[in-house]
C-alpha cells in the first residue's frame, strides 16, 4: 500500500522536503492534492482513476484523518538519514537527546544482560530492543505534521454546508475570521519519569484533556510489582503550537434573511499565527466531532461539538480576483454573452434597475466600479486609478438609492453618511480596547473601504476634519493619522463616490453652481466627474414613475424589465466589473496623442468661455445688476487630463478590449461634457422659459439686496453679523433700480419659499438666513 | 420567538456503539430526540473511537417568549394547548411535554433550571422563558426573530455556550428536541379568527374607529391615520419597503422632570411614566398581540442596546430584535435635555434606520448584516419628532386638551370597550392586515397622470412639487384605506378619499405650524 502513493518518485519535490524534514530545517510535510493526481494520471495506463473510489486523491480527501495517519507512517519508513549530526547541534531538541540517550542505554542494557547471562538469546534481545522502541509513541519520534492541501478545483463551500455528512473529510471553507486566540503549547506526547526504576514513559494524547498516568508501567516495576510512582517530564513532553480560531460566514453567503453561522477552527504548528481577526480566509481542514468532557459528558453523553482541525490557511486580500475565479459555469456564459453585446450600455443598466432615466450617470457609476488600473512609476510614485465621482442634486432623485447600489456591489462597498454614523467617522479614530487597555486603532468608513469603494452621502454635511482628510485620500489615497500617541499612514486606495445636497437644500437655478454647490474648489477639482442631478418635472418620466409606484404597491415586487433575456442581475455584473478589473489596457502613442490634443482643445475652450462670462458679467452689471450669465462650472485643469485618461482606460476594460482607442476618449470626453452640461444649470432654468422675465427681476433685486447688506456689514465693522435689513431701504433702492414693489414682493417670496430670507409679519425688516455670496 | 437560530451546532451520535468495560461485550444504541442515552446500563460506555458511530447534526436555535406579547394574547394561545394536553391526559412519568415554549418542570436534585440570559432577551428587565430547541434538519431551521410554534420532546439538558464556570455548569436548561414546528404570524395569537363579509368590514371599521376617535379625545382625523397605521405591514420589494406606516402623533403634552426622576429608581425596565402616553400605550395594547412601550428617556437610551450585537461571540438581543408584526409605540414626551453618548446616537439612528428601511443590522464582527423586519413604530411627541416619520399628524386642540387632562391625572370617564368588540376589533385589524391588495390598471392611470399634472402645474406656479415620496405616501394611505373597507382592490374612491384625508391632514399642519411658530426661525424685532 505504501508504494502506491509515494509521490516523490517522479519529481524529487517530496524526497527533498523529507530530507529537510530530517535536518530539521522543516518540520511540516505539505502534501497537495494536485500532486497526487496528477501522479495518479500520469502513471495509470490508459485508464486515469476518475471516480470517486478509484483515485487515491478523492480517497484521500474524503477520508482524510485516517490518511494522515498512513502517510504518516508512509514518510516514516522513507524518513532519510539526516545529513548533519543533529545531536552535534547546539539547538538540537531535549527529545533527540533523551531517545538517543535512550537507545544507548538499552544497548548497553543487552550487552551487560548478555555478558552476564549468556543463555538469553540473541532472538530474546532483539525481541526486547523492539519492545523498547515501541515504547517511543510513534507521534514522539515523528518531528513533522502533515498538511495536506486540498485540490484547486475543490469549491470552497459556507460554514452551513458542513454537516455529519463530511466527518473526517478535507473541507474547503471560506468565511471570516472573527476571533483568534493567542497561540498556547498543546501536548501531543505526555512524558514520565518513573521514581523507582528511573524508565521513561510515554502517553499519547489524542483529546483536549487527558488522565495523566501516575502507576509506572516499566518491565522492571511490572516485574517486580512495584508502584512505582511517575513524575511528569515537561522537557520531554512534545507539544505542537495550537490556535484556536472562529471563522464566521461571510454575507454574500448567508442567505437572505438568516444570521451568519459559525465554526471553531483549530489550527497547529505551521498553520498558527496565519490568520488574524477580519481576515477573508479559505480554511482546508478536516471536520471533526469532538465529545464533550468532564461533567458536560455525563448529560450530554451523546453529543459532540464540532471542530475543523486546519491543515492548510490562505487569507484572501483581492476580493475582485477571488469572484473571477468563483464564476460557475452558467455565469461564464452568460458574462460572455453580455460581452459580445453592447457590454457598456448593458451593464450600466442594471445599475440600480429601478431608477428611471439617468443614463449617463449610471455610465460614469459604472466606469467608476471598472476604474483604471492604477500605476506605479519607478520611483515609487502611485498614480491612482480609481475613478471618483460626485452626484449632486436636489433632494428625492435617488441618489441616496444609485449610492447603495453601487457600494452592495462593490466587493469592498461602504456606505456611509458624511456625518459619519459610528465613532470611527470616516478615516480612523483610536479607541482604548475594552478588554485589554490598549490603544487601538479603528478604521472609518475610508480604511474599511480600502481597494473598494466608498459611497458617502451627505458628502457636504461633512464633519471639517474628515473633509480635510478626504484631500488626502482622494489624491495620495492615504490617511495620516497623529492621534493619541499614535502617528501612522493607514492606506486608504479607494474610489469615492459622493452624494451631496445644494447649498440650500434645492438647487438654486437663479444662483451660480459655485453658490449652489457648497463645497470648496480644491474638493471638487478632485472628482473625475461631478454631476448635477435636478428635479425637473417631465410629463413621461412623472407618469412612469407615477405607474411604477402604483405597480410595486399591487404587485410587491419590481416590474420585470421589457426584456428580459438582457436583464443583467446583481450577481452578474458583480463578475462583470471583476473580470474587467483584471484586465489591464494599453495606452497606444495613438491615442495619447489624441487626448494630448483633446486636452488642450479643452483648455482653449475653457479660457475662451472664461473671457466670455468676464464681458458677460461686464456687461449684465451694467445692464441690470444680475448675477454672471454663463458662468463657468470648473476649471479645465491638468487633473481633468488625468480623469478623461482614467475613464477612457475604464472604458476600454468595459470593452474587453486590449488598448485604449479613440473611441474610448470620445466617450470618456462625452460623459465629462454630459455632465457639464447638467451642471450647467442655466440652460435647464432657459428651456423653461415661461417665467425669465419675473427671474431676472427678482434675482436682480436678491443681487441688489445681498450687495446693501454686505456694505452694511463692511461699513461697520461692529456689525458683521448684522443680517437684517430695513425693507423701506430696501424698497428705496429697488424703486431706484426701476423695480415695482410687487416685483420686490414676489422676489421676497420666492426666496422665503427656499428658505433664503424671511421677511417679519409687519414687513418691516427682511433677515437673511445665511450670509448671502458676494456677487461677483 | 427564535432568538438566535444559530445558537450552535451539534453532532448526535445517532448510532452508537457501546462497550461494557468489563464483559467486553459490543452493542449498537440507536437515539434520538434526545441528549442522553437514558437507558444505558452500568458498566456499558460509549465508545468514541468506533468507526461505527454515526452521527447526525442538530442546528440548536435560543428561544425566548415572544417579546411584547400582551397578556390577552398570552392568555389565549397557551390556554389551548393546555387544555389540549389535558384532553389527551398524558401521565407525567418522565418530563416529555409538549411546548409553546414553556417549561414548568422542576430539575432533578443539586440543578436549577436555566430561567434565560437576560442579555438574550430584547426588552431588558422584563421576565420571561426561554429555551434551546433543537432541530434535526439543520438546512430547515427557522430565521432569526421568527415566531414559532414547536411540538416537540422537552428535556433538561445543558447549554454548551454557557457552560464556562462552575456555577453555571450547575444550571440545566429546558430543550426541546422539535419534531415539528411551523412558522407562525403573529395574528395567530388572536384566537378564533373568523371569516369577515364585506360588509362586516365596514361595520367593524367604523366601531373600531370610533373607539379609536374616544381614545385620542375626539380627534376622528389623527384616530383615521391611527387606524391606518394599526393596519400598516411592510412587504419587501428586493431593496425598498412598501406598505410601511410609521405615524408621529404631535401634541402630546410633555412629562415633567420631576415625574421622571422618582421613577428612574425604580427600574430599567421599558414603560411608560407619562399618564398621556401610557393611556395610548394601553389602549393599542388591548387591540394588538404584541406591543413594545419605549419611553425615551435619556439614561434608558444611553444605557439600552437597541441593535442585537454578536462582537463578543454570542448573539445578544437588542430592543428592536422583536417579532415581525409587532407595534413600537415610541414616547418621546419625555425626552428631556442632557447629554445624550455615542451610544445613545447609535441606538436613535437605529431606530431610524428601522423606521425608515425596516431593516435591523445585526452587529456581526467586522460585517454587520442587515435583516429585514417588520415593525410598526408610533412615535407620541409633544412637537415634532426628532425622529423623520412617515407621516406626521398633529393632534387637534381637543385631543390636546384632552390629553392634557388625562396628564394631570383628572379621571376621564370612558366606557370601557366590551369585552366582544374588543375581540371584534382584534379580529378585524389582524383580518384586515392580511388582505392582498390589487392596484387596477385604470385607477393606476388616473394616479400617475394627476400625479404628472400635479407637478407640472405646481412648478408652474413655483410652488413646492410633489415629490416621489409624496406619491408614495399617498398611495399606502389609499391602500390601508381600501383594506380597512375590506377592499383588496383600490377603487377612485378610496383614492380621493385617501388624498382628501391628505390634504386635510395638510392644512391641520400649516396651521399647526403657524399657530406654534418654530422657536429661533424667526427674526425679533
Amino acid at each position: 500500500m505504501d508504494g502506491e502513493f509515494t509521490p516523490d518518485k517522479p519529481q524529487r519535490k517530496y524526497l527533498e522536503m523529507l530530507q529537510r524534514v530530517a535536518d530539521r530545517v522543516e518540520d511540516t510535510v505539505t502534501i497537495a492534492l494536485d500532486d497526487v493526481r496528477a501522479f495518479e494520471i500520469e502513471h495509470s495506463s490508459g485508464h486515469p482513476p476518475f471516480t470517486q473510489t478509484a483515485s487515491l486523491a478523492f480517497r484521500i480527501e474524503n477520508n482524510a484523518k485516517s490518511y494522515v495517519e498512513v502517510i504518516s507512517k508512509a514518510i516514516d519508513a522513507l524518513m532519510p538519514e539526516a545529513n548533519k549530526d543533529v545531536l552535534q547541534d547546539p539547538e538540537a531538541e531535549v527529545l533527540d537527546v533523551i531517545i538517543q540517550a535512550r537507545r544507548d542505554r538499552d544497548r548497553r542494557d543487552r550487552e551487560a544482560l548478555q555478558a552476564v547471562d549468556g543463555q538469553i538469546s540473541r532472538a530474546t534481545g532483539a525481541a526486547a530492543g523492539a519492545e523498547m522502541d515501541e515504547s517511543f509513541p510513534a507521534v514522539l519520534t515523528r518531528r513533522y505534521t502533515v498538511q495536506l492541501v486540498p485540490r484547486r478545483a475543490q469549491k470552497a463551500q459556507a460554514v452551513r454546508a458542513v454537516g455529519a455528512g463530511q466527518i473526517g473529510r478535507l473541507v474547503k471553507l471560506r468565511g471570516m475570521v472573527t476571533r483568534v486566540s493567542d497561540v498556547r503549547p498543546a501536548m501531543v506526547v505526555a512524558a514520565y519519569v518513573c521514581d523507582a526504576c528511573g524508565s521513561e514513559v510515554f502517553q499519547e494524547v489524542k483529546t483536549r484533556q487527558f488522565t495523566p498516568l501516575t502507576q509506572c508501567s516499566g518491565a522492571q516495576c511490572v516485574a517486580n510489582r512495584r508502584r512505582g510512582k511517575l513524575q511528569r517530564l515537561t522537557r520531554a513532553s512534545r507539544f505542537r503550537r495550537f490556535q484556536e480560531v472562529r471563522l464566521q460566514e461571510m454575507t454574500d453567503q448567508v442567505p437572505m434573511g438568516d444570521i451568519p453561522r459559525t465554526l471553531t477552527v483549530h489550527c497547529v504548528e505551521s498553520t498558527v499565527r496565519a490568520l488574524h481577526p477580519g481576515d477573508v480566509a479559505v480554511v482546508a481542514g478536516v471536520f471533526l466531532p469532538q465529545a464533550y468532557t468532564g461533567l458536560r459528558a455525563l448529560r450530554a453523553g451523546l453529543l459532540a461539538d464540532t471542530v475543523l482541525e486546519a491543515h492548510h490557511v490562505r487569507p484572501l486580500k483581492r476580493r475582485y480576483e477571488e469572484l473571477a475565479a468563483e464564476a460557475s459555469a452558467e455565469q461564464r456564459v452568460r458574462l460572455a454573452q453580455l460581452q459580445r453585446g453592447d457590454a457598456y450600455t448593458r451593464a450600466a443598466q442594471a445599475i440600480a434597475p429601478e431608477i428611471f432615466g439617468h443614463d449617463d450617470v449610471k455610465k460614469a457609476l459604472l466606469l467608476q466600479l471598472v476604474g483604471a488600473p492604477g500605476r506605479h512609476t519607478r520611483d515609487s510614485l502611485a498614480i491612482r486609478g480609481d475613478i471618483n465621482v460626485c452626484l449632486m442634486g436636489d433632494p428625492g432623485v435617488a441618489k441616496s438609492q444609485l449610492l447603495r447600489f453601487v457600494a452592495a456591489v462593490a466587493p469592498r462597498g461602504v456606505y456611509t453618511t458624511g456625518r459619519g454614523s459610528s465613532g470611527a467617522g470616516l478615516t480612523a479614530a483610536v479607541l482604548r480596547d475594552a478588554a485589554t487597555g490598549e490603544m487601538v486603532l479603528e478604521g472609518g468608513a475610508l480604511v474599511l473601504a480600502d481597494n473598494g469603494l466608498c459611497a458617502i452621502d451627505e458628502f457636504d454635511k461633512m464633519d471639517e476634519g474628515d473633509r480635510t482628510a478626504i484631500h488626502e485620500v482622494m489624491e495620495q489615497q492615504t490617511i495620516s493619522i497623529a492621534k493619541a500617541g499614535i502617528t501612522t499612514t493607514l492606506n486608504a486606495r479607494v474610489s469615492i463616490l459622493a452624494a451631496a445636497n445644494p447649498a440650500r437644500g434645492r438647487y438654486n437655478p437663479r444662483m451660480t453652481p459655485q453658490e449652489n454647490i457648497n463645497l470648496p474648489a480644491a474638493l471638487l477639482s478632485r472628482f473625475d466627474v461631478l454631476f448635477l442631478m435636478l428635479d425637473r418635472p417631465s410629463r413621461d418620466a412623472d407618469l412612469q414613475l407615477a405607474r411604477h409606484v402604483a405597480w410595486v404597491h399591487t404587485h410587491g415586487r419590481h416590474p420585470p424589465p421589457a426584456d428580459a433575456a438582457a436583464e443583467v442581475d446583481v450577481d452578474l455584473l458583480r463578475h462583470f466589473v471583476a473580470a474587467a478589473r483584471a484586465r489591464s489596457p494599453v495606452l497606444p502613442r495613438a491615442v495619447g496623442d489624441y487626448i494630448v490634443g483633446a486636452y488642450v482643445q479643452l483648455r482653449q475652450q475653457h479660457k475662451a468661455s472664461a473671457a466670455a462670462t468676464r464681458r458677460g458679467l461686464a456687461r449684465s452689471e451694467i445692464d441690470s445688476g444680475a448675477a454672471p450669465l454663463r458662468p463657468a462650472v470648473s476649471n479645465a485643469t491638468p487633473r481633468t487630463l488625468l480623469a478623461i485618461l482614467r475613464l477612457a482606460q475604464a472604458r476600454a476594460r468595459v470593452r474587453a478590449a486590449a488598448a485604449v482607442a479613440a473611441e474610448d476618449v470620445d466617450e470618456a470626453l462625452r460623459l465629462m461634457d454630459a455632465a457639464h452640461v447638467s451642471l450647467d444649470a442655466r440652460s435647464a432654468a432657459s428651456a423653461l422659459g415661461e417665467r425669465r422675465p419675473h427671474a431676472d427681476a427678482a434675482s436682480a433685486i436678491y443681487a441688489l439686496m445681498s450687495r446693501q447688506l454686505l456694505s452694511a456689514q463692511s461699513a461697520d465693522s461692529d456689525a458683521s453679523d448684522v443680517m437684517q435689513l430695513s425693507y423701506a431701504d430696501v424698497l428705496d433702492r429697488v424703486r431706484d433700480a426701476g423695480y415695482s414693489e410687487p416685483d420686490l414682493c414676489r422676489c421676497l417670496e420666492q426666496y422665503e419659499d427656499i428658505n433664503v430670507l424671511q421677511v417679519n409679519l409687519t414687513r418691516t425688516r427682511i433677515t437673511f438666513v445665511s450670509a448671502p455670496v458676494a456677487p461677483q | 420567538m427564535v432568538q438566535d437560530p444559530s445558537y450552535g451546532e451539534e453532532l448526535h451520535l445517532t448510532i452508537a456503539r457501546v462497550l461494557n468495560s468489563e464483559t467486553g461485550e459490543v452493542r449498537q444504541r440507536f437515539s434520538q430526540y434526545t441528549d442522553v442515552d437514558h437507558s444505558l446500563e452500568e458498566g456499558w460506555e460509549v465508545d468514541y473511537s468506533s468507526t461505527g458511530n454515526v452521527f447526525t447534526e442538530k442546528e440548536v436555535a435560543y428561544c425566548v417568549s415572544v417579546p411584547g406579547q400582551n397578556q390577552w394574547a398570552q392568555l389565549e394561545s397557551t390556554a389551548s394547548i393546555e387544555s389540549a394536553l389535558e384532553a389527551l391526559s398524558i401521565t407525567n412519568t418522565s418530563p416529555h411535554t409538549n411546548g409553546n415554549v414553556d417549561s414548568g418542570d422542576t430539575a432533578d436534585s443539586g440543578f436549577e433550571v436555566a430561567s434565560g440570559l437576560a442579555s438574550k432577551y430584547p426588552l431588558p428587565g422584563e421576565n420571561h422563558t426561554a429555551a434551546l430547541v433543537k432541530f434535526y434538519s439543520p438546512s430547515a431551521a427557522p430565521k432569526a426573530s421568527s415566531v414559532i410554534d414547536v411540538v416537540g420532546i422537552y428535556e433538561l439538558g445543558y447549554n454548551s455556550k454557557s457552560q464556562e464556570s462552575d456555577e453555571e455548569r450547575k444550571v440545566l436548561w429546558p430543550c426541546i428536541h422539535a419534531i415539528y414546528y411551523t412558522d407562525i404570524q403573529l395574528h395567530n395569537l388572536v384566537p378564533s379568527l373568523p371569516r369577515l363579509a364585506l360588509s362586516a368590514y365596514i361595520a367593524r371599521r367604523d366601531m373600531c374607529l370610533s373607539h379609536l376617535t374616544l381614545v385620542l379625545g375626539g380627534d376622528e382625523l389623527a384616530a383615521q391615520y391611527l387606524l391606518l397605521h394599526l393596519l400598516s405591514k411592510s412587504v419587501r420589494v428586493q431593496d425598498a419597503k412598501v406598505g410601511k406606516f410609521s405615524l408621529n402623533l404631535i401634541g402630546v403634552p410633555s412629562c415633567e422632570k420631576k415625574q421622571q426622576q422618582q421613577q428612574k429608581e425604580q427600574s430599567r425596565r421599558f414603560n411608560f411614566n407619562n399618564l398621556a402616553t401610557k393611556w395610548i400605550g394601553d389602549a393599542i395594547a388591548q387591540l394588538v398581540p404584541c406591543s413594545v412601550e419605549l419611553p425615551f428617556e435619556l439614561g434608558l437610551l444611553n444605557r439600552s442596546a437597541f441593535l442585537p450585537n454578536a462582537e463578543h461571540g454570542d448573539l445578544k438581543a437588542g430592543v428592536l430584535q422583536l417579532a415581525p408584526g409587532t407595534e413600537i409605540i415610541c414616547d418621546e414626551t419625555c425626552l428631556h435635555e442632557g447629554t445624550l453618548d455615542e451610544h445613545g446616537v447609535r441606538n436613535l439612528h437605529a431606530l431610524q434606520t428601522s423606521i425608515l428601511e425596516q431593516t435591523v443590522t445585526y452587529l456581526y464582527p467586522f460585517q454587520p448584516i442587515d435583516i429585514s423586519t417588520n415593525l410598526r413604530i408610533l412615535v407620541l411627541s409633544t412637537g415634532k419628532s426628532i425622529l423623520q416619520n412617515d407621516c406626521d399628524v398633529y393632534l387637534a386642540d381637543t385631543a390636546v386638551r384632552f390629553f392634557a387632562k388625562i396628564q394631570s391625572g383628572t379621571s376621564v370617564d370612558m366606557q370601557p370597550l366590551d369585552p366582544m368588540h374588543t375581540e371584534q376589533i382584534r379580529q378585524y385589524l389582524e383580518l384586515a392586515r392580511c388582505l392582498d391588495f390589487n392596484i387596477p390598471k385604470d385607477v393606476s392611470d388616473i394616479i400617475s397622470s394627476e400625479y404628472a399634472d400635479s407637478r407640472r402645474c405646481a412648478h408652474k406656479n413655483g410652488e413646492q412639487m410633489m415629490t416621489q415620496e409624496d406619491l408614495a405616501l399617498t398611495v399606502t394611505v389609499a391602500r390601508l384605506i381600501s383594506i380597512s373597507k375590506g377592499q383588496d382592490v383600490l377603487d377612485l374612491a378610496s383614492w380621493r378619499e385617501a388624498c382628501t384625508l391628505e390634504q386635510y391632514r395638510k392644512e391641520r399642519a400649516t396651521k399647526a405650524k403657524s399657530a406654534r411658530p418654530a422657536s429661533g426661525g424667526e427674526p425679533s424685532s
